[in-house]
């Protein structure tokens, strides 16, 4: 019982990883119609940014005066912001040159963003085929109930993690801009007819999207305490794959695909004899069951209203 | 028009002077190049450009001596870790750059695809890494030569060395790539030989983030293991480490072999690293002259495990070449075999099979960051105790 316990809540902590990264997906896909294959290496940006930050605050010696809630703060959404706006840059270059083209070339394209932020970041940043040290920006207080063992940092990332997903969904249903969003995702011509301004709503959707993946970077490494360059590409994958099973386009759906995900490895790891080379495999067989036999996903496409 | 045919005349007058000019100031040594292949780029760059440093500073001390009749030049290939990439760059060396030997790979399942090449263009080739036996063992390539130990030699001294301090229940991981799967194989042997119990043995793919999962199983095992041994590299290595702890298996040892012996594992584990305990390549000391004369050349990288075992290489190909010449390749592969070459790492002496009988393996502990020979830490002194259940 005991295992199981600690079994099911490592799967919560991997599913939350993956629902980060499948959220992102489902805005793109469900706002703009694309498939962002990057967002799993602007997460990776997010990540390694915010250890950019971290080394400038060591050394220029602001980690001595402030307390560290501040600077630790201002590293995080500093790093949000500045991959926010990597997110409108890439957007401008790769995506918009597209945008009258069939949806497979943006998909080819961002395809190729990624693997061009993947091979900066291993050739640029110093050592970067290594694996990189997060810096701690969570109390790391460990505590015990009975043989489980459980930090504080976990649920800190799992409370920010769902203040995360249901602020996107506010965002989306309950602000002007999200309107604007969903109205250019319904069509796009009637919206401008409206005076929405197609231009800076997709690049709102691209900032809000990728300030998502600076979360979800900065979350998921703190998780692991260990990042590197390659990251984002699994992550990617997962994610996408998560809200495929879920229902691309569906907010609710992308959380449920990532629990699915996510319960499946861990369980198939943990319980299977002989499960855990397979694990992928597992997971993987799953999304093709859906691809076959369900492609609309377990909750199908729902939250952006096509009509 | 007069004009261009003046330039144009001017041009070749003046390469024709330049390429005069460059023959005058080579010496009279003929040239003679020696590759070297590691992976320069990829999750192992740390252990190739220490690799490659290595032989490149072997080169240029045998230059700068100039005691050879030779003056030697090092061709550098990166193989990526990715067989397909090492296969090309050695058909390069031995076809385009024509080299008379050269020195190769970290990663196994690379070197298992060059010797084919090699072979095939007999061209001698001394291993600085990798630690599959079937490089050597298998095709018994005349050509092939390794002075590196195989993974047999180093889990027969994992083994021996962990159950002497009493730790007879291993619970095992290991990648699922070829390096992992020896591994697996080679120290599952190893403990049938001293009589240590497997309780568990789960392969895990490269890229794994979460281990979790699988740690919880062996944290659930009753009876459970009083040990853990990771078959791989680098990242997983500290990935499971700190995910051990923070699960709280303080209690576990932590074993391996010479795959993670490197800084970077004691750089991304942490604290967490403190008391792991592997079979490390050859220990050099901060003040022999390996060390000094690599640090006076001012490489940026660090020279890693792999330096000294390079470093070696390049020396006895170089040796070997002063003794029968650059030309006859077999006279070149058979001197190499039959050498006993006095170096960094004591003394390097072939088996038939090419593979060296020693390899400077040194237990080593994780200590303050650091990784330690076991015999100056302050565990071999009790001062510091392992992990115990």
């Amino acid at each position: 019982m005991v295992h199981f316990l600690e079994v099911l809540f490592i799967a919560l902590m991997l599913s939350s990883t993956y629902i980060l990264i499948a959220v992102g997906f489902t805005l793109f896909f469900g706002a703009i119609d694309i498939v962002q294959f990057a967002h799993g290496d602007v997460a990776m940006l997010g990540a390694f940014i915010s250890i950019i930050f971290y080394g400038l605050v060591e050394v220029s010696g602001i980690s001595n005066i402030l307390p560290p809630w501040i600077w630790i703060l201002v590293i995080i959404i500093g790093s949000l912001l500045i991959t926010g706006a990597l997110g409108v840059v890439f957007e401008r270059v790769v995506v918009k040159p597209f945008r009258r083209s069939p949806l497979l070339m943006v998909l080819v394209a961002t395809v190729a963003l990624g693997i061009i932020v993947r091979e900066s970041v291993r050739l640029f940043y110093p050592e970067g085929s290594n694996p990189q040290v997060f810096p701690v920006f969570f109390p790391q207080a460990g505590f015990r109930i009975g043989p489980l063992y459980f930090k504080a940092e976990h649920f800190i990332i799992l409370a920010i993690s769902i203040f995360l997903i249901f602020g996107l969904m506010i965002f989306i249903n309950k602000t002007k801009m999200g309107l604007a969003i969903r109205a250019i995702s319904q069509n796009r011509e009637a919206a401008s007819l409206m005076g929405i301004n197609p231009d800076i709503t997709i690049m709102a959707t691209f900032f809000t999207g990728s300030l998502l993946a600076g979360i979800a970077g900065v979350l998921i490494g703190s998780y692991y305490d260990v990042v590197k360059f390659d990251i984002g590409l699994m992550g990617g994958i997962k994610g996408f794959s998560a809200a495929v099973v879920g229902g691309l386009g569906n907010f609710q759906g992308a959380i449920l695909g990532g629990l699915t995900l996510g319960v499946v490895e861990t369980f198939a790891s943990a319980y299977i004899p002989g499960g855990m080379p397979y694990k992928d495999v597992f997971a993987f067989i799953i999304v093709i069951f859906f691809l076959v036999f369900r492609p609309s996903g377990l909750l199908g496409e729902r939250a952006f209203e096509k009509v | 028009m007069k004009f261009v045919k003046v330039i144009f005349v001017g041009i070749i007058i003046g390469t024709l002077a330049f390429g005069a000019f460059e023959l005058s100031i080579a010496g009279e040594k003929p040239a003679v190049k020696i590759g070297f292949i590691g992976p320069l780029t990829g999750p192992n760059a740390a252990f190739g450009l220490g690799a490659r440093n290595g032989a490149d500073l072997a080169v240029k001390e045998t230059n700068k001596r100039g005691d050879a009749p030779y003056q030697y030049k090092l061709v550098v290939m990166d193989d990526a870790s990715d067989p397909s990439v090492g296969v090309s760059v050695a058909t390069k060396l031995c076809t385009v750059d024509k080299v008379a030997a050269a020195t190769t790979h970290f990663n196994s399942p690379v070197g298992l695809a060059t010797i084919h090449v090699f072979h095939r263009y007999k061209t001698p080739q001394v291993f600085w890494g990798t630690i599959h036996p079937d490089i050597t063992y298998k095709d018994n390539f005349p050509e092939v030569t390794r002075i590196a130990a195989n993974t047999i030699v180093e889990h027969a001294r994992l083994s021996n060395f962990i159950l002497k301090r009493g730790y007879k229940s291993w619970s095992i991981l290991y990648d699922t790539t070829s390096y992992g799967n020896s591994c697996f194989n080679t120290v599952k042997n190893a403990l049938a030989k001293v009589g240590a119990k497997i309780i568990s043995a789960d392969g895990v793919p490269v890229g794994t983030t979460d281990f979790r999962p699988i740690l919880s199983k062996i944290k659930a095992l009753n009876p459970g293991p009083n040990v853990i041994y990771f078959g791989g590299l680098v990242t997983e290595a500290a990935l499971i480490k700190r995910q051990m702890a923070e699960m709280g298996m303080t209690d576990l040892l932590y074993v391996g072999a010479t795959g993670f012996d490197s800084e970077t594992f004691n750089k991304a584990a942490g604290a967490d690293a403190e008391g792991t305990v592997i079979v490390g390549k050859k220990s050099i000391g901060k003040d022999s002259p390996f060390v000094k004369a690599y640090n006076s050349q001012g490489y940026k990288e660090y020279y890693e495990a792999t330096g000294p075992y390079a470093y070696d290489a390049t020396n006895m190909i170089i040796a070997a070449i002063n003794k029968v010449g650059p030309t006859d390749q077999a006279a070149l592969a058979k001197t190499i075999r039959e050498m006993q070459y006095e170096g960094v790492l004591g003394l390097t002496k072939f088996d038939k099979f090419g593979q060296t009988e020693t390899g400077g393996l040194t237990m080593k502990v994780s200590q303050g960051s650091k990784w330690i020979p076991w015999e100056q830490s302050e565990y071999a002194t009790d001062a510091k105790s392992l992990p115990k259940k």
